[in-house]
């Protein structure tokens, strides 16, 4: 890849010498921003490769009728940018940071976007199509203003350097490397908003579920599960099935004729060893598998330890009652909720019970991996723009 | 079946050797072994137990016995016989950073092991106890905790007397020790034994920068440990082979294919180059995107099966090496039962993730 859009930094001194640190913020919702965000917009739409439906999805979000709609609202009243935020990104989560840099840059800011040395072939493409439209002249202010960078992990000069000049820190990544970030050096005035390890569920009520709905039903928890092959942190690994269970087999049996592309040599093996991992513990009364899917019953009321899950294409598949019997379940560590068959009303009424602890978001089965500004709990808006009180 | 039929058939297949039981045979005793061993394991182990009632078990064939993953050895501590009777843990020396598998032996299951591995090797090797050099460090057996590496040798030296270690502490050659010995058995029968990677490099490579000539023109080397990173090297085991006559005028050498989770039932190559399934042991290869059974000659992931573990639930496990079944009855060595060729490993699972900075927070 072209290395003009990556800075590699190696001397600290060649920081201080970029125009990012000279230049004014932007205006939130600024038109400049919003003329580029829709040309990326276009250029992903159209020029990618099919194989890359993660890309496809991000074009589709970065619309300027889906800006619109998702931040259009926030400026009507009096804000500014908090200045320059920097996003540490995570290795392999191919997309996400493009959400919290986006929304960065509509709120006004100026960005520095730390990328792992470790890029994989979805991020090299993304990467080339946002170089390709920041390259034009008309978005210079753009490519002034926002810096992708690279650095060693040895070089704690750089890593103090670029901590020191955020306004805001935008942190991806596992528990660990967050609490390795925030060690770093910062102003006294710096926000984190720190994305660790969390983990999503479905619900669905399997009293609405008939042979007629049955596979529409499937291709919605598909569409939660398969994109970054089941391991973004809103895509379910939990299914909590409420009610009848009689179509269940035919439900995983439809959900796994969807898989129909090629898979990792190790798929099985991994999907093999956390079946049987499962059985050792004793949580689990079934494994079966669907084609390319494994799916575990677990027994009613066993505790779930999440760490032995890690993706693979694996379902664990939970039964309840009613909703409350979620309760047990929801700790802190869970972000999304997607829901079928289930009153909404219901559901915010349950969330909202004292002791529920998880759940920073609830929608609709097919729509986890849909990401929007309020993010694990944050409004990102809120927190990358000063809001200005006026009397 | 109970465990004195148990005890017959091993009597049997200790009997046999390897020239005399053919294919159908040998399989028709040992699924008997493995109809014992899996009712042993369940009946005391509660992990076993749970592990294969989630599949339907039959005793038919090989391909319905049920299989563990190799590596809940390294996440679980999985044993058949009480605490009180462990009387020695094994732990696989695995990768650096790697949690080692443990696996727990009692005196039948050790007992098991050296005699397995006595009858095995001494078909390739004969009974006579030879003069032995050890490519090691003696300072592999003092480390307190049995490593996989110190296990091999301490099984190993049981077929040598007057044993020699040709490397330092430090892995460099010990010039006077190999002087010593090959002085002494120069143009006798000698017997070799070292880890293949240790080998290459601290013993066949010193030596050709030392300019230095060894004359076991009788001698015999015995090496198991993998290939992985000679492969990375581009050190064929022809050119192992080649390069180690030159450097010592050895041309019997033995690579053997074995795993802490089944010490004793080893596999080891013959004249022809083939990896041999021993009485006590067989393999099967299974496709990696499915796991179900794959037929000769097609590569796969080995699944390997051992008459041996009594103490711990390891008779049946599926690997994560690579390989392919050659044959059947068929090897030219002369030899009966099935023959096969390692020729990898599954790949490192790639994690993706939100929370995967960790691996990679170069900043």
């Amino acid at each position: 890849m072209d290395k003009s859009l990556v800075t590699q930094v190696t001397n600290v001194q060649d920081l201080s010498t970029l125009n990012l640190f000279k230049s004014e913020n932007f205006r939130p919702y600024d038109k400049l921003v919003v003329a580029f965000i829709s040309e990326l917009s276009d250029r992903l739409l159209k020029n990618t490769d099919q194989n890359f439906s993660e890309l496809v999805a991000l074009g589709f979000w970065l619309r300027e009728r889906s800006l619109e709609k998702e931040f259009k609202p926030y400026f009507s009243s009096l804000r500014k940018p908090v200045g320059l935020v920097v996003h540490y990104t995570p290795a392999n989560v191919d997309t996400m940071f493009v959400y919290s840099w986006i929304t960065s840059l509509i709120c006004g800011n100026k960005n520095i976007v730390k990328l792992s040395s470790l890029l994989s072939d979805l991020q090299r493409t993304l990467l080339e199509n946002i170089q390709y439209v920041l390259s034009k002249s008309d978005f210079s202010p753009i490519s002034n203003t926002n810096l992708f960078v690279q650095f060693d992990k040895s070089n704690n000069a750089a890593a103090d350097t670029v901590s020191m000049s955020a306004d805001a820190r935008i942190l991806w990544g596992g528990d660990e490397s967050v609490s390795a970030i925030r060690q770093l050096p910062i102003k006294p005035r710096c926000r984190d908003i720190s994305f660790s390890d969390r983990y999503s569920a479905s619900v669905l009520n399997g009293n609405s579920l008939t042979e007629l709905n049955l596979d529409d039903v499937a291709g919605r928890f598909y569409r939660d599960i398969h994109p970054f092959e089941q391991q973004a942190c809103s895509s379910p690994k939990i299914l909590f099935w409420q009610g009848d269970a009689t179509l269940q087999s035919a439900f995983f049996k439809s959900l796994g004729d969807k898989f129909n592309d090629k898979y990792s040599i190790t798929l099985k093996n991994e999907q093999f060893i956390m079946a049987q991992s499962m059985a050792v513990i004793g949580n689990i009364e079934d494994a079966q598998i669907y084609n390319k899917l494994l799916v575990l019953k677990m027994s009613a009321c066993s505790p779930l330890d999440l760490t032995f899950h890690n993706g693979q294409f694996s379902i664990w598949v939970v039964p309840i009652e009613e909703i409350k019997d979620l309760t047990k379940y929801c700790d802190e560590k869970m972000q999304t909720l997607s829901y079928w068959g289930i009153d909404k009303g219901d559901l915010v009424k349950f969330l909202t019970g004292p002791s529920i602890k998880g759940i920073d978001r609830l929608i609709p089965l097919g729509q986890a991996l849909s990401f929007s500004s309020n993010w694990d709990g944050y409004s990102l808006v809120d927190q990358l723009t000063r809001v200005i009180s006026v009397e | 079946m109970s465990e004195s039929s148990y005890q017959q058939y091993l009597g049997t297949l200790f009997e046999a050797g390897t020239d005399t039981i053919d294919q159908s045979q040998k399989s028709a005793i040992l699924l008997e072994c493995f109809r014992f061993l899996h009712q042993h394991h369940y009946a005391n182990c509660e992990e076993y137990q749970r592990i294969t009632s989630l599949s339907q078990v039959k005793f038919e064939r090989y391909e319905d016995l049920p299989f563990l993953a190799v590596r809940l050895f390294k996440f679980y501590e999985l044993k058949s016989v009480p605490q009180a009777e462990v009387f020695k843990t094994l732990s696989s020396s695995g990768t650096t950073g790697q949690t080692p598998a443990r696996i727990f032996l009692d005196k039948q299951t050790s007992a098991r092991q050296s005699k397995v591995l006595v009858n095995i090797m001494q078909s390739f090797i004969g009974k006579q106890r030879l003069p032995m050099l050890i490519i090691d460090s003696p300072a592999v057996l003092k480390n307190p905790t049995l490593s996989a590496r110190g296990a091999g040798i301490q099984g190993m030296a049981f077929f040598g007397r007057d044993h020699t270690y040709a490397l330092n502490v430090d892995m460099s050659l010990n010039v006077d020790a190999i002087t010593q010995f090959s002085e002494k058995h120069q143009g006798k029968p000698v017997l070799l034994f070292g880890f293949t990677f240790m080998v290459w490099l601290h013993f066949i490579q010193a030596l050709q920068q030392r300019n230095l000539q060894l004359p076991f023109t009788d001698g015999v080397l015995i090496h198991s440990g993998g290939w992985k990173k000679l492969t990375e090297q581009q050190v064929s085991n022809q050119v192992f082979k080649e390069t180690l006559k030159e450097v010592t005028c050895i041309a019997k050498v033995h690579n053997f294919y074995g795993m802490a989770e089944q010490v004793g039932s080893v596999f080891v190559e013959c004249e022809k180059g083939h990896l041999h399934a021993p009485p006590f042991a067989d393999i099967l290869i299974r496709n990696p995107y499915t796991l179900e059974p794959q037929s000769n000659g097609e590569q796969g992931l080995i699944q390997v099966l051992s008459v041996i573990p009594t103490s711990y639930p390891g008779f049946s496990l599926l690997t994560e090496d690579i390989g392919k079944m050659l044959g059947e009855d068929d090897c030219e060595c002369g030899r009966a039962g099935r023959y096969f060729v390692v020729e990898g490993r599954l790949p490192k699972t790639e994690i993706r993730g939100c929370s995967d900075t960790v691996r990679s927070t170069d900043g």
